[in-house]
């Protein structure tokens, strides 16, 4: 009983310090995470992308719950980007809403770049949803104007309710990003009402009990916001969201291997 | 009971990987740097920078116009742009990254001196 015990309770330590942590090392070389970081921006440019919503896969997907492909969303917006030798250089800047990994119940509003995006990826595989120009215009007057980071609700949870703003998460506080676009307001009100209104999220299919047994072992997960079955936004579902209201132009998962595949 | 305890530490390990997110900041990983460091030594192809800062640009027929706020031209200008001009927008063949932690540039100095 004890040797059982003890074995969980270390693979519950090593599990933890794997969902929360930064990974050390990359699973990719390199090389591969570079050349799949352009590979993005080069789509994105092709298109003609001035902002456009980005996803990431960053667990084992035979991991994920159900209907969830992507475990990381933001924004990412074309740039001039000042570097440290004093040069400028044409790219993506990606604005995203990152959990701290040493107080995972916490959250920080961070700028970083492709190849910084996809390092701790587990697979080379991008999400990619395009907005129509014009809600483009308007996400890149908001960023422009710094107005997203009064959208940041730093308390973290994984399954945060979009629904209300008690907690937020990656892909909670892309949403509201949008909203505060198409709706040019800063009213985080406003924005849980329309999100409540017209954004369906992502039911998360992991039992009671598991998520329970979460919230005990990390911040970074909480059912309190909830008050039915646990929901939340996800790069699918926003894409879906987008899409339903006839405002994106291109949804699409990007492969390393240059294949695409419609959302 | 001793069901009970192994029943709840079970589904804690099940559930640290179902439900672990993946927002955690990747991009000031010291390993990081060092490793894109090494890259740009062996390969003729990459040139590794840090980002200072990005400022959203719009790129407007042959000019590229720094965004400042919403009531710019610019801003207005990109849906007009969509309708006149496909041509891909300007990719750096850099790789550009956020800055590294402050603990590898500490080390990086006490190496160098």
């Amino acid at each position: 009983m004890r040797v059982i015990i003890a074995v969980l309770l270390i693979l519950l330590t090593a599990g933890a310090q794997a969902g929360s942590q930064a990974p050390s090392k990359s699973v990719f070389q390199p090389e591969q995470i570079i050349d799949f970081a352009k590979q993005v921006e080069r789509y994105a440019a092709a298109h003609q992308a001035h902002a456009f919503i980005i996803g990431r896969v960053g667990r084992p997907e035979k991991e994920l719950p159900k209907g969830i492909h992507f475990t990381h969303t933001a924004v990412a917006v074309y740039s001039a980007i000042t570097l440290d030798d004093g040069t400028t250089e044409y790219g993506y800047a990606i604005h995203n809403l990152y959990q701290r990994a040493d107080d995972p119940g916490r959250s920080d509003i961070i700028v970083d770049y492709p190849v910084d995006f996809f390092w701790g990826a587990q697979t080379l595989k991008a999400g990619i949803v395009i907005p129509t120009p014009a809600v483009q215009e308007r996400l890149i007057a908001l960023i422009s104007e710094q107005k997203h980071l009064g959208l940041h609700n730093p308390r973290y949870s994984v399954v945060a309710n979009p629904f209300n703003s008690e907690r937020q998460n990656c892909t909670e506080f892309t949403l509201d990003m949008l909203q505060a676009a198409l709706y040019q307001t800063e009213d985080k009100q406003r924005i849980k009402a329309n999100n409540a209104v017209y954004f369906k999220p992502q039911r998360v299919h992991i039992s009671p009990l598991k998520l329970a047994v979460g919230s005990m072992v990390t911040d970074g997960v909480t059912t309190s916001d909830h008050k039915e079955r646990v929901r939340t936004a996800t790069f699918t579902t926003i894409g879906h969201y987008l899409a339903q209201f006839n405002l994106s132009q291109q949804a699409v998962v990007l492969y390393a291997n240059g294949r695409t595949q419609a959302i | 009971m001793k069901k009970l305890i192994i029943a709840l530490l079970t589904s804690a390990v099940v559930a640290q990987g179902a439900m672990a997110a993946d927002s955690v900041d990747h991009s000031g990983q010291a390993s990081k740097h060092s490793v894109l460091a090494s890259v740009e030594g062996v390969s003729t192809t990459a040139s590794v920078a840090s980002a200072v800062v990005a400022a959203p640009v719009i790129i407007t027929g042959l000019s590229v116009v720094a965004v400042a706020d919403s009531t710019h031209q610019s801003v207005k200008a990109l849906h007009a742009r969509h309708e006149r001009n496909t041509q891909p927008l300007t990719i750096t063949t850099r790789v550009i990254t956020r800055d590294p932690p402050p603990s590898e540039m500490v080390v990086e100095q006490t190496v160098n001196h």
